[in-house]
């Protein structure tokens, strides 16, 4: 019995021993696998994550294929310079195909799997609002969001930790209606796509016809994907507008135009349209737009966008669209508010980016403090015969350039207030 | 602090949204949209007629239709741009869909002959994303376009008022289609199988006729009229892979309109949609998506069993 105890007791562990073989085993593995993994984060080789979720498939492919093209231009230039504070940037992109629930999946899924620290993107403002959802109760999380839409940056949607960077319907609307009333005529008729953006875009064209003393003839909204337009010509032709102001994107706007066209309406009306979508116009050809007015936030000839355009063409082989470009300057103005802050933290980032003026693609934008939405100048353009570098796609001349804050819905139509101490009130 | 209410709009309320308002509308006016609906119709009448004889004749319920429509215009584009002649590219480009619908119909759902009703439904589902995606592939996702070819461009005088060449031949082609199929079913030794068929498959197999053969030929010739409805709005519109996703739904519910399997009921029901939704779209705009939805709804509860159907 002694014996058996003398045995156990000298095959049993003390705590000393116990202490000194963990120790060694831990440098040993540390050694190996541990320290390596944090000398790598100090070396900066643990990415700083950014999510892109856009339209990929669906009636926005061209806009959502366009927008992660941009990403990833941004993210080549980025870590050709050596990262943002000594850390590569990291695009991960994915599809929504334009759905609320695929979107919302998909945000999900960056933020609690692969832990994102930033989200730029969507194409539509529902999806911006899903988006938006899955990025609030994350505090470490920001969002620059792409869609053009008005509600977004207002009160109750709007969120301190959500940018802006594409134009809004109103900002458009509002540049593209007061040079219609100016130039082309004063009586209208509206063909858009009976959804929010179409809308938003709307309010801007009644508001400035209304304060031109002009005459609204009518609307006829149409679904979005609409193919065949042709129901709705009869009614325009009836109205007998001066100008007959189009607001649809993707093929919608070429399809109009093609059937607008067939049946001559563009030989008894000015056709208007409140933003040109450069990628289904370079798919169907120029001649389906031309004799047209309309809108864009930039175009690539334009010496504030050259540089931009050379290195998305040399990349992609096409130059970009005004959704790439925005999604571009969008990674790049989070990555340039952590490289200013110096510092990952929100707070900061925000403090950044609020009143901050950028020039990375335009001309000079900057982050209106009240509602994070990025106030930039419209173009008015008119579709030419295709020349120059850009060939094919070189088929806008630019005909006028607005811009300013005057152009956008103030801060109280936003539904955005001061406290006492002059701060904006923010609630989410 | 006070959070505003969610989901109260950001829009002034004193916006004015005029929709409703009244324009004068002329007899020109009137037949102008009566002759788009025709125009609209004549491919309503092409996609269902050819849904309602696969459904007829196999009672297979073909999800994959607005993928054949699609492909149809997808395959006269390409033929187009390799061949240059608008009137062969409008020929082949069904034939090769067609052919596809053949094979299709050979390797995938001659194998279901005999299981469960829905199986080729579940199969026919299926293909119809898997020939999205390979022309997504193919072609990108950003679209192609056609044009109107010189000869059908610019206006026909149709003496009452001036109308697209291009609208007016879509109508004729589709009533000379609708013919030709018609003297097929009714005037030949195969038609007079097929109308057999639909009433009684067994009783034709029991005289010797490879029944079989008649159903690959019957979705081959059902396809060829999907692709070519496909073919003729191609150079009206932009082409997109998703372009025959709604389409289906729309055809679908033609031929429940003018019933199930019932040829006669596709043309009817397919003129009639094309109708509503020209004339729905003259005076309220709004409701010229969901009006052919609410007639579905009314012809089914009035009928039971579509304009045409067997109840």
């Amino acid at each position: 019995m002694k014996k058996r105890d003398a045995m156990s007791r000298s095959k049993s562990w003390t705590r000393r021993q116990f202490l000194k073989t963990a120790g060694a085993t831990a440098v040993a593995v540390g050694g190996t696998t541990g320290f390596p993994t944090i000398l790598k984060y100090a070396l900066g080789e643990t990415p700083i994550k950014l999510g892109a979720v856009c339209s990929m498939s669906g009636t926005m492919s061209i806009l959502g294929q366009d927008m992660i093209d941009a990403s990833m231009l941004a993210e080549e230039q980025i870590n050709a310079k050596g990262g943002i504070i000594g850390r590569k940037l990291q695009i991960l992109a994915r599809d929504d195909a334009g759905n609320v629930g695929l979107s919302t999946t998909r945000t999900k899924e960056l933020i609690e799997k692969d832990k994102v620290n930033f989200l730029a993107g969507a194409n539509l403002g529902s999806t911006v609002i899903a988006q938006l959802e899955q990025v609030l109760p994350h505090k470490n999380v920001m969002y620059i969001a792409n869609a053009m839409s008005d509600p977004i940056t207002a009160v109750p949607a709007f969120s301190r930790r959500m940018f802006h960077s594409d134009i809004t319907p109103y900002m458009m609307g509002q540049t593209i209606a007061r040079y219609t009333a100016e130039k082309l005529g004063k009586r209208w008729y509206f063909l858009m796509a009976d959804y929010a953006w179409g809308w938003q875009n709307y309010e801007a064209y009644a508001k400035v016809l209304a304060e031109y003393k002009g005459e609204n003839l009518g609307i006829s909204p149409h679904p979005l994907g609409t193919k065949d337009f042709s129901p709705y010509i009869g009614k325009i032709m009836a109205a007998n507008p001066e100008v007959l102001i189009q607001i649809a994107p993707g093929f919608d706007q070429v399809n109009a135009f093609k059937q607008l066209r067939e049946f001559g309406a563009f030989d008894k009306m000015k056709i208007v349209t409140g933003l040109y979508m450069p990628g289904t116009i370079w798919a169907v050809g120029w001649e389906v737009i031309a004799d047209s007015t309309g809108g864009a936030t930039f175009y690539w000839e334009a010496p504030e966008t050259k540089e931009v355009s050379d290195a998305f063409w040399k990349k992609f082989n096409r130059p970009p669209t005004d959704d790439a470009l925005s999604q571009y300057e969008a990674v790049r103005e989070i990555c340039s508010a952590v490289e200013r802050a110096k510092s990952m933290d929100v707070e900061k980032l925000i403090k950044a980016m609020e009143g901050h003026k950028f020039k990375w693609a335009k001309t000079e934008e900057w982050w209106r403090p009240c509602d994070h939405q990025a106030i930039q100048d419209v173009y008015i353009l008119e579709p030419k015969k295709p020349s120059g570098q850009f060939s094919k796609y070189d088929c806008f001349k630019i005909i006028e350039r607005k811009g300013g804050e005057i152009l956008a819905r103030t801060c109280e139509d936003q539904g955005h207030k001061k406290d006492a101490k002059g701060n904006w009130i923010r609630y989410q | 602090m006070n959070r505003p209410e969610r989901g109260r709009s950001p829009f002034p309320a004193d916006l004015e949204i005029l929709s409703g308002e009244v324009i004068p509308i002329s007899t020109e006016v009137l037949l102008l949209q009566l002759f788009i609906g025709l125009s609209l119709g004549s491919i309503y009448v092409m996609m269902a007629s050819g849904l309602s004889l696969i459904f007829g004749l196999m009672r297979v319920v073909n999800f994959a239709h607005g993928s054949f429509y699609m492909l149809g215009a997808y395959a006269f584009v390409f033929t187009l741009s390799l061949l240059g002649n608008f009137w062969i590219c409008l020929i082949i480009g069904p034939i090769i869909v067609g052919l596809l619908g053949i094979f299709v119909e050979w390797s995938g759902i001659r194998p279901l002959y005999g299981t469960e009703e829905y199986n080729p439904l579940l199969l026919t589902l299926g293909l119809n994303y898997i020939f999205v995606d390979i022309i997504r592939i193919l072609f990108g996702l950003g679209g192609i376009g056609s044009s109107v070819p010189e000869a059908l461009d610019g206006m026909v005088n149709l003496g009452f008022m001036m109308f697209p060449k291009y609208r007016f031949f879509m109508i004729v082609a589709g009533a000379v289609v609708v013919i030709l199929v018609w003297l097929f079913i009714n005037k030949t030794n195969i038609g007079m199988v097929v109308r057999a068929g639909t009433k009684d498959n067994e009783m034709v197999q029991m005289l010797g006729i490879n029944i079989k053969l008649v159903w690959r030929l019957i979705f081959g010739l059902g396809i060829a009229l999907a692709a070519l409805s496909g073919a003729l709005i191609a150079p009206i519109t932009g082409l997109v892979p998703e372009m025959g996703m709604f389409m289906v739904i729309e055809a679908f519910v033609v031929v429940v309109i003018g019933g199930m399997g019932s040829f006669m009921g596709s043309i009817v029901a397919g003129i009639l949609v094309g109708e509503v939704i020209a004339i729905t779209n003259l005076f309220f705009a709004q409701a010229g998506t969901v009006v052919i939805f609410v007639l579905m709804v009314i012809v089914l509860l009035a009928t039971k069993a579509g304009l045409f159907g067997e109840g």
